[in-house]
């Protein structure tokens, strides 16, 4: 039990005629043969003890298949730029901003600096002052700053 | 003997080497390419192999590769 569909690649590009083969390939025998012009032979045949009710079923339903492949990619070729801008907007919103080209140094800092107080002990910066206690480099240097 | 004429704008010559090479213990299978066509030959099949269903079976594993290979 076989059938044989005959296409046309303008009608229906070998990307589609491939994509509905793929789908299909499970379900029976497929096998492609090249035409006069740009036709391409779709040959389907059935796999063993599989009705012929059964093997219409899967005939129609790769017709079908290739309609649907066929609009598929038209759509996807309607659709590819604004699909490349989505991914590309995507993308560049992902990127970390240390990536960001503007790399300009607004504070050269040295590495002794502690603009933040951090180098400070905790006794001196939050502790009762003690009258005449010396006080340490870091809070001078906090006092300086402040 | 089985012989079968796959056409190069359908099928890759890889992929069907390949597909010969998965079914090697199955039968013997000859490849060749020559102008548009590829050609492949099935004989001595093993026991309890029918060369029929084995020559189906054997076309759908190179359409497969083949759409694999060209990843649509």
């Amino acid at each position: 039990m076989q059938k044989e569909i005959v296409v046309s690649l303008k009608v229906y590009p070998l990307e589609v005629v491939y994509a509905a083969a793929y789908v299909f390939i499970d379900r029976c025998y497929v096998f492609l043969d090249k035409r006069e012009g740009d036709a391409v032979a779709i040959r389907l045949r059935a796999q063993p003890d599989v009705p012929k009710k059964e093997f219409d079923k899967v005939v129609g339903g790769f017709e079908n298949e290739l309609l649907n492949q066929a609009l598929r990619l038209k759509i996807t070729k309607q659709t590819a730029r604004t699909r490349d801008a989505i991914i590309h907007r995507a993308l560049f919103s992902a990127m970390p901003e240390s990536l960001n080209l503007n790399l300009v140094d607004e504070q050269p800092a040295d590495y002794l600096d502690d603009p933040l107080g951090i180098a400070v002990p905790w006794e001196e910066k939050f502790g009762e002052k003690k009258e005449g206690a010396p006080s340490g480099d870091a809070a001078a240097k906090k006092e300086t700053q402040e | 003997m089985m012989k079968i004429e796959l056409n190069k704008s359908l099928y890759r010559v890889a992929a069907v080497r390949e597909a010969a090479a998965s079914f090697r213990e199955l039968a013997t299978i000859s490849v060749s390419a020559s102008g548009e066509k590829i050609v492949v030959t099935l004989a001595h099949p093993a026991e309890d192999v029918e060369l029929k269903p084995l020559c189906d079976e054997f076309l759908n594993h190179a359409l497969a590769a083949t759409i694999a290979r060209r990843g649509a």
